[in-house]
């Protein structure tokens, strides 16, 4: 393997529609971390018409929207053939990380308060309900998957979402509402997608993670890539700040 | 009136009065809390003594500049007029502002009334204010907290212009596909364009390569970019153009400290000086002239009104301090980030930076939008950058992925601001980009100091 020809490719899912609260950071926070060591990033934009091709990618985000209106758009778009991509990227291993509204509409559905539902594209034993009230403020979470095992960020939902019996979350939450502000958890995963309402964007003061998404999506088409450690000293403090303002 | 309304009535009054004068409440004034509870239609009865013409501003940027040149053209028409001072947005505002310019039996003497109004109020102000004049600045994605976004607003906003009348009047800014997208042709209400024609302003934006098509979703091309989303822009699938404005800015020349241009109307030629710079600026100048145009304002008395405007709340507040000068630049959302730093870049003298960044919750403080502002023009024009405030990792962090070397952080804004000046030269100049509640809190410390 030549190091200098490594490429990560990613894919971001209508960036015009869905890509509020920073989600323009989750890139940018990718594309630097692979760029410093020297792996180079192909990035391009999937929005309402275009094609998307199901083995290409290594890696797709899928950002917030806001919300009822917003979504209904992408989602008519999705079942116009992108479902189905998206189900064949998903057993090709393509890592996914979908935030706020793009998690919601990876679920099984998404309802409004009036009974209305926008049907989801089924990458995740999850559904969401619309509600009144918006969840807003600093998240921590725990996972059992990650080293360190905590996850910071930012939420700002109103829908509520609950995971099916072979929904796996991202973490039980310590601080904030996660899901639903009703059971313990926190967004909803397989091994290499991963939905979450963390934002702020999620990947900044979480470079743990933002690895490991690196790592499994270079793996699709790589033997084992070693990330070489980067100086992540601010990005800690920040991860570190948020834990101290909840006493953890 | 009765008695007990009265009192209610001054009792509202000292409130609001004390409230400005100390800015208890972050620049927001307490709407006629007692009076409210005595008076139900409160708003509805003192707005409708207004005597003339009630104009309505509304978008994500602006409102408040130029709900503030609108004034001040119709003041120097000699017209009373209330409006909008530093904060835009909901009725509760602008109930306060009648409470205070009413006396104490109720009564208000004002010929005019421009309020600026956050886009998701907008219906409610329409039926309450029941405004002769809108005015649609802009509407800039990432600065609109409307639920169902865009599309639904304009939705919404159609379903509005469709139940107004032919006396009514829109002034739209054409520059803007995602406001002209929302109008229907044919509604009642009669419809001026105004914007800006200066092929020189030209500049790239993510923001543009986003904007689509409103009648077939094609991302739309732009012949020109000038700000965010804002520009000459064409369908290629369908066709679909910019309007033609019929007021419009041309000859924009802007540096660091003041703009001029002039203003095409049907007047005749306006030729502005404004002490303001920004491109933003030149928009919101050239809204408000449209609003005067069709308010019947002679021409020497806009211009006059115009170049009479000064900053406010943060808006290019300029102080100085032992012969070094701070410039206050709020930052809300990556368009005023984006067009201040513009601004800045247009200074002959080494640009210096101090941001300060709240993350209270309670203040709006997300302040996840910095990852979509365009920083890196900072890694290589910047002299010294400076960060404080309770957000400051967010924006160290979002400083690093920009490239640029943060010079110092510091979590007290105040200690931030008076170290930052002191290192300076004399008569070097410090730019200061805050957000809303960073800077309430530095404002309030200049205030003491009297320098502001």
């Amino acid at each position: 393997m030549d190091k200098n020809n490594i490429i990560l490719r990613i894919g971001v899912l209508y960036p015009d529609r869905m890509r509020i609260n920073g989600d323009y950071g989750n890139l940018l926070i990718l594309a630097n971390r692979c760029r410093w060591r020297g792996i180079k990033i192909e990035t391009q934009s999937i929005s309402l018409g275009d094609p998307l091709d199901p083995t290409y990618f290594d890696l797709l985000l899928f950002g917030g929207g806001q919300d009822w209106r917003m979504q209904t758009f992408v989602a008519d778009d999705l079942k116009k053939g992108k479902e189905e991509v998206l189900q064949q990227a998903a057993a090709e291993k393509t890592v996914m990380l979908l935030t706020g509204g793009g998690y919601q509409l990876c679920g099984k559905f998404f309802e409004a308060a009036q009974g209305a539902r926008i049907p989801g594209v089924n990458l995740l034993d999850a559904w969401t309900i619309d509600n009144d009230e918006v969840m807003s403020g600093d998240i921590i979470i725990e996972s059992d998957w990650l080293t360190p095992n905590t996850l910071v960020g930012f939420e700002s939902h109103s829908g509520k979402t609950y995971l099916g019996p072979n929904g796996r979350p991202m973490g039980r939450r310590i601080i904030g509402q996660g899901n639903n502000g009703e059971d313990a958890f926190e967004g909803c995963r397989t091994d290499h997608i991963f939905g979450t309402y963390l934002h702020g964007p999620i990947l900044p003061r979480n470079p743990h993670f933002t690895d490991y998404l690196i790592h499994l999506a270079l793996k699709r088409r790589y033997d084992e890539v070693p990330l070489v450690p980067l100086d992540d000293e601010l990005e800690w403090e920040a991860h570190q700040r948020v834990l101290d303002q909840a006493g953890r | 009136m009765g008695l007990l309304r009265s009192v209610a009535l001054a009792i509202d009054k000292s409130i609001s009065r004390a409230a400005n004068t100390f800015e208890l409440t972050r620049g927001r004034i307490p709407p006629g809390a007692c009076i409210a509870a005595l008076w139900p239609h409160l708003a509805h009865d003192l707005i409708g003594q207004i005597e003339q013409d009630i104009t309505i501003i509304t978008g994500t940027n602006g409102k408040c500049t130029t709900s503030r040149f609108l004034a001040h053209i119709l003041q120097q028409a000699s017209h009373e007029t209330l409006h909008t001072e530093e904060v835009a947005a909901s009725m509760d505002e602008v109930t306060s502002i009648l409470v205070q310019a009413s006396n104490l039996q109720g009564v208000i003497r004002a010929r005019y009334g421009t309020f600026g109004f956050d886009p998701s109020m907008l219906y409610e102000a329409v039926n309450v204010c029941n405004p002769q004049l809108f005015i649609l600045n802009n509407l800039y994605f990432d600065g609109l907290d409307f639920e169902g976004g865009p599309d639904a607003l304009m939705q919404e906003w159609r379903r509005l212009f469709n139940t107004m009348t032919a006396e009514q009047h829109l002034l739209i800014n054409a520059d803007d596909p995602i406001l002209c997208g929302g109008f229907v042709r044919g509604v009642p209400p009669r419809v001026t364009y105004f914007g800006v024609e200066d092929e020189r302003l030209a500049i790239d934006s993510r923001a543009a390569r986003f904007t689509r098509c409103h009648r077939c979703g094609t991302v739309l091309s732009y012949r020109l970019i000038s700000l965010a989303h804002l520009g000459d822009y064409t369908c290629n699938t369908c066709g679909w153009e910019r309007p033609m404005p019929s007021i419009y800015a041309v000859n924009v020349e802007i540096n660091a400290n003041e703009s001029r241009f002039r203003i095409i109307t049907p007047l005749g030629p306006l030729d502005v000086h404004l002490g303001l710079a920004g491109l933003h600026n030149v928009y919101n100048a050239v809204a408000a002239t449209a609003a005067a145009v069709t308010l019947g304002i002679k021409a020497a008395t806009i211009r006059t009104g115009l170049e009479m405007t000064v900053p406010m709340f943060g808006r290019d507040e300029r102080v100085t301090i032992h012969n070094r000068q701070a410039r206050l630049m709020l930052i809300k959302n990556p368009t005023s980030l984006n067009e201040n730093l513009r601004t800045t870049f247009m200074d002959d003298q080494p640009q210096r930076y101090l941001f300060l960044v709240d993350d209270e919750i309670d203040a709006g403080g997300d302040v996840s939008w910095i990852w979509d502002a365009d920083l890196k023009m900072l890694a290589t024009g910047a002299e010294s950058v400076h960060v404080a405030g309770s957000g400051a990792d967010h924006l160290v962090l979002r400083l690093k992925h920009a490239e640029v070397a943060v010079t110092e952080v510091n979590t007290d804004i105040d200690d931030a601001f008076h170290q930052t000046m002191r290192q300076m030269p004399a008569n070097a100049r410090l730019w200061v980009m805050a957000t809303d509640a960073a800077m309430f809190e530095l404002r309030q410390s200049l205030k003491e100091l009297g320098v502001l």
